[in-house]
């Protein structure tokens, strides 16, 4: 790729990214705005917000990167992250914007009362946050190598710096008009360089699938997923949504309940949307890339196949635009958890001022730059695919016990989250660790949402009915205004 | 660590002390009604941590709890089917895959069927799908506010 121009396009997005958030300063003063926006945001403006905050490095890079390496299984990846918006709509949208909580922990006290399931929910989200945005730092350092040959750390360096500012300075107003902008960005940088590599191709007359030979068994870097671990991903990328911190506190800045479905009508269709794109780039990496999983840079094909059909000038600056919408991806998703980390750390230990914010934002932005500069990945989507596994083992069934059943009680909801996230948690640094366990036990623990679901469920069921309840009296007041229309 | 404890926070009350409160300002000094539009001062507000927010509805009664109940059923019992028939749907496309091998010689345009389904497919299903629950479960809060209205 023409280094010039790459840096060119991550300049241009980062600084419009940085312009926005600053402008919003103005309008952004007290700590409601820093939080929610106000819940003042149209349901358009919020959807594609949603859109551009959800649409990661693993969206961006590493569904294209790994239907290269992995081919038709990859496709479960996209369906199972458009799918989590589905159930998002079913079961959360609009009990949690009527909740009226501002984080997940809020939710969790509203809801159970007491500090011990609003300490151990907020632990979690902050764990969550910080393992969702080490993949995003990952890709960004892997862009910013493949573009400009720079070392691993500038691009996630350079990644979390920007979003520090940008959370600093705006808050999640600002941060609202940001992802927006940064959706629709997404879109165009993969949609225009589609159409121009499609047309060069119709042009000489190459078939675009090699007339079909891009379908067949993949380069042999990954073995399929099996019918275990098909479904398994599956379920914990349905589930694995519904406890993203990041998506949740999205949810806050909707008006009322019904807007919130509406909104989160639009995300699906708008994910719909951008997935058709990632994919049709897989496919055109399985020809044009089909040597990158050898180098172990899968995840960037879709920044080479432009450049590697066009050519010349045109591949370069196409390449760049690719480039930029890339950023773009790392920018969102970061500065969306940032965010939702800050506010929970800063609610939880500093009372939440607005400093108390500030100082939040530094450290949920540093610890997890240091975690990706200890750690490497060459399968954004894979990894993850672990979190959602791990957030739906724990978030994921507070949330839904918590929004239906008159049940739920607080020592349960603990019980449940500490047994999913230990579970979960031991079986994916097994599997880290142990790379090479033979099949049945290496597919338990690579992918153990199947089991770590149901698990954190039964645990949470279980302990509910063996402790007792708040008073019938605080419930249906909680059920009512969870469930009951505004007006 | 105290982060937000330094400096006077606007809302607080007087700090116990020997001094008696500083006498405030004359009323000409305010410069209240200037010609230019003064935005709202940056406030420390501080987030409700812990407060629930006052609740929205009236003081309980049996039967406002009973009708509750029932929205609340309704709602779930929509949600879980439409799921549960999302999920069907897609584990049997998993399960078909996977137990049919040669469903992939089956080609459209050197596209083969299950690229076709699972990679263009799902999604039209999808938007349907959930155009067609909020919807539903619209009506269903509709007919609450019938019901409670009377």
């Amino acid at each position: 790729m023409n280094t010039a121009l790459s840096l060119a396009a991550i300049a241009a997005v980062c600084a419009a990214t940085a312009l926005i958030a600053i402008n919003g300063l103005r309008i952004s003063r007290t700590t409601d705005d820093f939080y929610v926006a106000s819940r003042t945001v149209r349901p358009w403006w919020n959807a594609s917000a949603i859109g551009g905050e959800y649409l990661s490095a693993a969206s961006f890079l590493g569904v294209a990167g790994l239907i290269v390496l992995a081919g038709q299984d990859a496709l479960w990846f996209p369906i199972g992250y458009t799918a989590g918006y589905l159930m998002l709509l079913l079961f959360v949208a609009a009990p949690l914007r009527r909740s009226g909580a501002y984080t997940l922990p809020d939710f969790a006290q509203i809801r159970l009362g007491g500090r011990a399931a609003r300490t151990a929910t907020g632990a979690l989200v902050v764990v969550v946050g910080w393992l969702y945005i080490v993949p995003q730092l990952h890709g960004a350092a892997l862009a910013l190598e493949i573009a400009a040959g720079a070392p691993g750390w500038a691009g996630a360096g350079l990644v979390m710096a920007v979003v520090c500012v940008t959370v600093l300075s705006g808050g999640m107003r600002s941060i609202t008009f940001v992802q927006a902008f940064q959706y629709w960005l997404k879109v165009v940088s993969l949609a225009v360089p589609l159409v121009f590599v499609l047309l060069r191709l119709g042009s000489e007359g190459i078939s675009p699938t090699a007339d079909g030979a891009a379908f067949g068994p993949g380069p042999a870097m990954m073995t399929g997923f099996g019918l275990y671990g098909t479904i398994s991903l599956i379920l914990a990328l349905l589930l694995g949504t519904l406890g993203l911190p990041h998506v949740l506190v999205r949810f806050y800045t909707n008006p009322d309940g019904p807007s919130a479905r509406r909104t989160t009508v639009l995300v699906v269709g708008l994910l719909s949307l951008f997935y058709l794109f990632p994919i049709a780039f897989g496919i055109l990496g399985r020809t044009f890339a089909a040597d990158l999983p050898g180098a172990g840079t899968a995840d960037a094909t879709v920044l080479l196949v432009p450049a590697r059909v066009l050519g010349g000038t045109a591949g370069d600056l196409l390449g760049a635009l690719v480039l930029g919408g890339a950023f773009a991806s790392f920018l969102s998703t970061s500065s969306g958890l940032v965010v939702s980390v800050a506010g929970v750390i800063s609610q939880g230990l500093f009372h939440g001022t607005v400093r108390g914010f500030r100082i939040a934002t530094v450290l949920s932005c540093t610890v997890p730059l240091l975690l990706a500069l200890a750690s490497g990945s060459n399968a954004l989507a894979g990894s993850v695919g672990a979190v959602f596994a791990f957030t739906a083992s724990t978030l994921c069934p507070l949330l839904l016990l918590g929004i239906w059943w008159r049940g739920l009680t607080s020592a349960g909801a603990v019980a449940g989250m500490v047994t999913g996230a230990l579970a979960c948690g031991t079986a994916l640094l097994c599997a880290a660790a142990f790379p090479q366990l033979p099949p049945p036990a290496g597919e338990l623990f690579s992918r153990p949402a199947a089991w770590t679901v149901p698990l954190a469920f039964a645990v949470m069921v279980g302990v509910s009915r063996a402790t007792r309840a708040r008073g019938e009296e605080a419930i249906d007041r909680v059920m009512a205004r969870l469930h009951t229309p505004e007006r | 660590m105290t982060g937000g404890e330094d400096g006077p926070a606007p809302a607080d009350p007087t700090p116990p002390g020997p001094h008696p409160p500083r006498p405030l300002p004359q009323q000409g000094f305010t410069p209240t009604d200037s010609e230019t539009p003064v935005p709202p001062p940056r406030v420390r507000v501080t987030a409700p941590a812990g407060a629930l927010p006052p609740p929205r509805t009236r003081a309980p009664d049996p039967a406002a709890n009973f009708y509750v109940r029932s929205l609340v059923r309704s709602q779930l019992r929509l949600a879980v089917s439409v799921a549960l028939g999302f999920v069907v749907v897609l584990v049997g496309m998993a399960l078909l895959l996977a137990l049919w091998p040669d469903i992939h010689g089956l080609r459209l345009f050197t596209v083969p069927l299950p690229w076709i389904a699972l990679g263009i497919g799902v999604y039209p299903l999808l938007v349907v799908t959930a155009v067609l629950f909020n919807r539903a479960a619209a009506r269903n809060e509709a007919r609450y506010r019938e019901i409670a209205r009377q």
